[in-house]
């Protein structure tokens, strides 16, 4: 591995690349871009490449320090994640870093920071980092990563270079898909234009059955069946993965050690990892809506142009064809309210049930 | 930081005299001046947004009070002597530098509180200085409270915060405050080529001002950009290169997209947003692009853009020119629209469908006014003061002038660009004639409403039943007695004196009725029109009501239905 390895992100290598050759490497430095597309990898590439004794410019990927790294016990490396069932990064965390920070390296001249996710560092994380970010005692390098980059301080982000991570290209994750999955090429292309250039979305895609359900559903609401049950169905549907999951957990910590240290450790990393799970199947729920929402955006872009290109949903034409879709913009917008409500934790099936009769208007 | 040998530019060029601080000159002088007259305070309060020099300043000032090149504080510290060099090093050991963050409780506080009585080791003063002290615990405040308003003749507090509010009203007014300015696009503009001449760096001025636009008021964002930007092209930098780094979309892509819109192109404006995203540029800074674009064309419209606009002068005249394509109204719609979509854009499930979805909805639904200007409208076709309620020769949505074939309705959007005194939201005052007086009274009783609940409600029973000079003529129901005798009351007559000189130009009084009370509601003999409340209209009337379009495309809009039918208020 080495920073070829990285695709589609020209600019950001090329930006890397340079900083290294000209060896100005600044102390914070700010990776944002979509989910999926290679911000942690060009990290920790770089983080080899900084340590590696034998490449200039680039990882080796071969030496000590290279494969220490890629195995995630180098001593200098240090990788900060979202933590507990609140997936923050909190103050103590931070504390942690200042402290290291300080200290020399122990067999490298750089101390790395990766910290992933750093929107979810909370706001007292961030205060306290500002002053170690800027100017640190000693040789750190601080390598923010996020999806949601304004979620930070402008404090926070006014002392990193921030580097711009882009979308995959459609034919990169076109590619990388057939290649990793063997797929159809119609399928191929309809599922890297939903995923919208994040190589880890489109994977989820292919694996799960949620573009199936996603689809099964509005072509259910245009047949006119009753929304109402639709959403008790729905509802219920999603419960169930949920349960699924819970259980999953359960089982998994049933096998646990007697003595009470152990189970009480136990104990804190179940619910650590049930909060986690309950993260993921909110994410699905909006990958659901999302799934619907480009249905009637191939909806309205149809309707206005009538040009089977600019369709995302390819595989579906026959039915986009014959779909009449007065309301398109409405219900997508519909789709964004629900996201709306469930992100303030309105009662699940209240909103579907609202979200699902409005789908059903003409 | 000798065993380092490379610093980033907002390290490096980090001020170390008064002179240097870019864009704070009314800081920077009064402190000068302080010291040179001797009257030093003992706390100050540097507040302002990120990245503009108040923990620079808060150097400089620690410096320019202990520099051992003179007898006493000096406006220009020597920069020489052990002191200043060790402050610049943040080794001093009479300067203490305390992230507020990180020291934020009361022990914290205590322990500057015992410190605080020695005297400073090797310097005039022993100087305190919070950096980010908003983080300080409300109890650190209350600890730091005496302190703070009697230190020790020796001592000096500095603290510096970007978030003044969250410091209490007791620290704040014990402190010199001075408020720190975000710095204008041409003082980094400067600062910026300064750099850059002594880096050796060669940059064209559109690149430069690209990366000051970017860096928003803040020095240190724009020496972190064009640090970004040196490591990326070296020795040479273009404009594309620092597009290339910010994500920027070229400001052509602009012009084909106003173009498009002109045109109602939906075809040309998906395939923009498209190769937006194919060129991987970050869609919420499309949208905040396109926002700052059509502001700036709302500028170029309505004023002498020189002084508003950063931008280069062949660009300003190209703005130009490209406004006067918009209309007014579509203009203020169009960033209206733009800046809704912005708001929360982030948090969106799919920006690019957003974004998509709004695009097709400017170009479909030609005339879409905000709510705001319609229910203005309204009101005053109530009170007669428009008389246009459809342009005679409707425009094309966005186009100022094109053929009126296909346009669909204009909801009563006066041409606002010839008359400019119609602008919504700017309340006009209405010359009250027995035509209209059934509208305006209606209005006056809103507006009272306003100011007394009770006054609205008694207002809105009465009917006007004539206009005598200045003074128009009411007529109460029978059952409304009370509110009669609530209109007497002197309170609410001052009230409706007051509404009434507000909205009407010649009535400035009421006064009741002869008879004081109808008996019933009855048509009034001297009404030339049919009466407005009760009015009937005749099979004829209501059927080509029932199919004019502007009344199905208001049913349409508020998805209303018609209950009724009745003659509107004295159009001429």
């Amino acid at each position: 591995m080495s920073f070829s390895a990285i695709r589609d992100q020209e600019t950001a290598v090329r930006f890397v690349r340079q900083m290294l050759v000209g060896s100005r490497i600044p102390n914070g430095l700010l990776f944002f871009g979509p989910g999926g597309v290679g911000k942690r990898l060009t990290a920790l590439e770089l983080a080899k490449a900084i340590n590696c004794r034998e490449g200039k410019g680039d990882a080796c990927g071969a030496c000590l320090a290279c494969r220490k790294i890629a195995h995630g016990n180098h001593p200098d490396i240090k990788l900060v994640e979202p933590s507990d069932k609140t997936r923050l990064i909190k103050k103590d965390a931070i504390d942690e870093v200042n402290e290291l920070a300080s200290l020399r390296p122990f067999e490298s001249e750089w101390r790395i920071f990766i910290i992933q996710d750093a929107d979810r560092m909370n706001p007292p994380a961030q205060n306290h980092f500002l002053k170690t970010l800027e100017e640190p005692p000693g040789r750190s390098l601080f390598i923010l990563v996020s999806e949601f980059p304004r979620v930070l301080l402008p404090t926070i982000r006014s002392r990193c270079q921030q580097v711009r991570f882009r979308a995959l290209g459609k034919g990169t994750v076109k590619d990388l898909l057939q290649r990793e999955r063997d797929l159809p090429g119609d399928i191929a292309e309809s599922i890297a234009e939903i995923a919208g250039g994040q190589m880890s979305r489109a994977l989820d895609l292919v694996d799960s059955e949620k573009r199936a359900v996603a689809l099964s559903l509005t072509e259910r609401l245009a047949n006119g069946d009753d929304p109402v049950i639709m959403a008790e169905e729905f509802a219920k549907f999603l419960d169930e993965q949920r349960k699924g999951i819970e259980a999953a957990v359960k089982v998994d910590s049933a096998d646990n050690g007697s003595d009470e240290a152990g189970r009480e450790e136990m104990e804190r990393s179940k619910a650590e990892r049930l909060a986690y799970l309950a993260a993921l199947v909110k994410r699905d729920m909006l990958e659901y809506l999302y799934l619907l929402q480009t249905w009637y955006r191939d909806e309205m872009v149809f309707a206005a142009t009538r040009d089977s290109a600019k369709v995302w949903n390819k595989d579906h034409l026959k039915r986009l064809e014959a779909a009449q879709s007065p309301n398109a913009a409405a219900k997508i917008r519909a789709i964004e309210t629900a996201r709306m409500y469930l992100d303030r934790f309105i009662n699940e099936e209240r909103v579907f049930r609202d979200l699902f009769m409005a789908l059903a208007a003409p | 930081m000798a065993k380092d040998p490379y610093l980033v530019l907002a390290r490096k060029w980090r001020p170390q005299n008064f002179e240097s601080v870019v864009g704070q000159e009314h800081i920077t002088r009064t402190l000068q001046n302080a010291i040179v007259s001797g009257r030093i305070g003992h706390a100050f309060l540097f507040i302002g947004s990120r990245g503009i020099g108040k923990t620079t300043t808060a150097r400089i000032l620690a410096k320019a009070l202990n520099c051992e090149s003179a007898s006493g504080p000096t406006p220009a510290p020597c920069d020489t002597c052990d002191n200043c060099r060790t402050i610049a090093a943040g080794t001093s050991i009479d300067v203490i530098e305390i992230d507020g963050a990180s020291n934020n409780g009361v022990e914290d506080v205590r322990q500057i509180r015992d410190n605080i009585r020695l005297v400073p080791s090797r310097s005039r003063y022993k100087i305190y200085v919070i950096d980010e002290v908003h983080q300080l615990s409300s109890p650190a405040f209350n600890a730091l409270l005496k302190t703070l308003e009697e230190p020790p003749e020796h001592a000096v507090f500095i603290l510096a915060t970007t978030e003044a509010h969250k410091v209490p009203a007791t620290i704040i007014s014990r402190c010199q405050r001075y408020d720190f300015r975000r710095v204008g696009m041409e003082s980094i503009s400067k600062l910026l080529r300064n750099i850059l001449d002594a880096e050796g760096v060669t940059c064209s001025d559109e690149a430069l001002y690209a990366i000051a636009r970017a860096a928003d008021g803040g020095i240190r964002d724009a020496e972190s950009i064009l640090e970004q930007i040196i490591s990326y092209c070296g020795k040479q930098i273009t404009f594309h290169d620092v597009f290339d780094v910010l994500g920027l979309v070229d400001w052509t892509v602009m012009h084909r997209l106003c173009r498009a819109m002109l045109d109602q192109d939906i075809a040309a404006q998906l395939r923009i947003v498209e190769d937006v995203v194919v060129a991987g540029k970050d869609l919420s800074q499309f949208v905040q692009d396109i926002l700052q674009y059509f502001r700036n064309l709302l500028v170029c419209k309505t004023s002498d853009p020189a002084g508003l606009l950063a931008l280069p002068d062949e660009d300003i005249a190209a703005m130009k020119e490209i406004a006067g394509q918009f209309t007014l109204t579509t203009l203020i719609r169009l960033v209206e629209q733009f800046a809704e979509l912005a708001k929360d854009f982030d948090s969106q499930l799919a920006q690019r469908i957003a974004l998509e979805a709004l695009l097709i909805r400017l170009s479909k639904v030609s005339v879409e006014v905000s709510v705001d200007t319609v229910l203005e409208k309204l009101v005053q076709l109530g009170a007669g003061g428009m008389s246009a309620v459809v342009d005679p020769a409707p425009r094309t949505p966005m186009a100022k002038s094109v053929g009126a074939a296909a346009a669909p309705l204009q909801v009563a959007v006066p041409a606002e660009d010839e008359a400019p005194d119609a602008e919504p939201g700017v309340r006009r005052r209405v010359r009250v004639t027995t035509a209209n007086m059934e509208g305006a009274w209606q209005r006056v009783a809103e507006l009272a409403s306003g100011r007394s609940l009770k006054l609205g409600i008694a207002l809105a029973h009465a009917r006007p039943v004539a206009i005598e000079d200045d003074t128009i003529v009411l007529r109460f129901p029978e059952e409304q007695r009370s509110s009669l005798s609530q209109v007497e009351q002197r309170d609410n007559q001052n009230i409706l004196g007051e509404v009434l000189s507000e909205l009407t130009s010649n009535v400035t009084r009421c006064r009741m009725d002869a008879q004081g009370m109808a008996a019933v509601d009855a048509p009034q003999p001297d009404e030339r029109r049919a009466p407005v409340s009760a009015g009937t209209v005749s099979q004829e009337e209501a059927r080509t009501a029932l199919q004019d379009p502007h009344v199905a495309r208001v049913v349409e809009v508020f998805r209303g239905r018609i209950v009724d039918i009745k003659h509107g208020a004295a159009r001429e």
